[in-house]
């Protein structure tokens, strides 16, 4: 006779709680924060070095805000361009849990430069 | 053996998702010229194209597509990417267009850059 599976009380996690979820308002500051820190009073010369440090930064904020028992996977996006009255447009399309999954982005202008930051935060299951 | 057979099928190629994006954005931008009113049109229709295919390829991963076009007038736009995830299993593509050798032939012609970056999240 076969054996019935054993009735065991255990949870699967398919969705984060409610208190675990991505928080759009709170990862908005932290990327204006760093923006304004970083970009001040930043020109277009030394603009490998300055984006690498902000999307190092926002990363490192993010990781340290989600210890390691979250499920969030972060990728961090900075765009910065040269200021010259030239039109851009940027769009992005992302096939995933509307759930779960969520996207932030945040502009900072300057004179010389914009910058265009977008965070995406993918569940886990 | 049949553990590897099963990582083959869930990993997707780097190669094809390059393909795809390559051919799509060529697709669109192929001799158009900057215009304001239609620039939207197009993100979209990239946008579109590549995450079409890419779900296609019938792979557990969820995609993220990225696509910028900007007027050129010599002014220059970098990207930079940073991910907290699987490296193993996820990717990313970033995918300029114009490529440079192009840009050289064709420099009168073209108006516009494209910067398309693609990424890929694994749900297992």
């Amino acid at each position: 006779m076969l054996k019935k599976p054993q009735q065991q009380n255990q949870e699967y996690q398919i969705k984060p709680k409610p208190r675990e979820k991505f928080k759009s308002s709170k990862c908005r500051e932290l990327i204006q924060e760093i923006l304004q820190q970083k970009l001040k009073t930043g020109s277009y010369q030394d603009v490998t070095t300055q984006s690498k440090d902000i999307a190092e930064n926002i990363k490192n904020r993010l990781k340290q805000q989600y210890t390691v028992t979250s499920r969030y996977k972060f990728i961090v996006h900075v765009l910065i361009g040269q200021q010259r009255g030239q039109g851009v447009r940027v769009g992005s399309k992302c096939f995933w849990d509307y759930d779960t999954d969520m996207c932030v982005s945040e502009t900072f202008i300057n004179d010389s430069l914009f910058c265009l930051v977008t965070v995406y935060a993918v569940y886990l299951y | 053996m049949e553990e590897n057979q099963n990582l083959e099928e869930n990993t997707y190629s780097q190669e094809e998702v390059d393909r795809i994006t390559q051919e799509s954005i060529e697709s669109v931008l192929k001799e158009v010229q900057y215009d304001e009113s239609k620039v939207q049109g197009w993100i979209n229709a990239i946008c579109e194209k590549v995450t079409q295919q890419l779900i296609e390829l019938g792979k557990p991963y969820k995609y993220i597509v990225h696509c910028m076009i900007m007027q050129r007038n010599g002014a220059g736009a970098f990207v930079t990417t940073s991910q907290w995830w699987d490296t193993v299993a996820d990717g990313q593509i970033i995918i300029s267009w114009p490529k440079d050798k192009q840009a050289k032939q064709e420099q009168q012609k073209n108006t516009l850059h494209c910067i398309c970056s693609v990424f890929a999240v694994s749900m297992i």
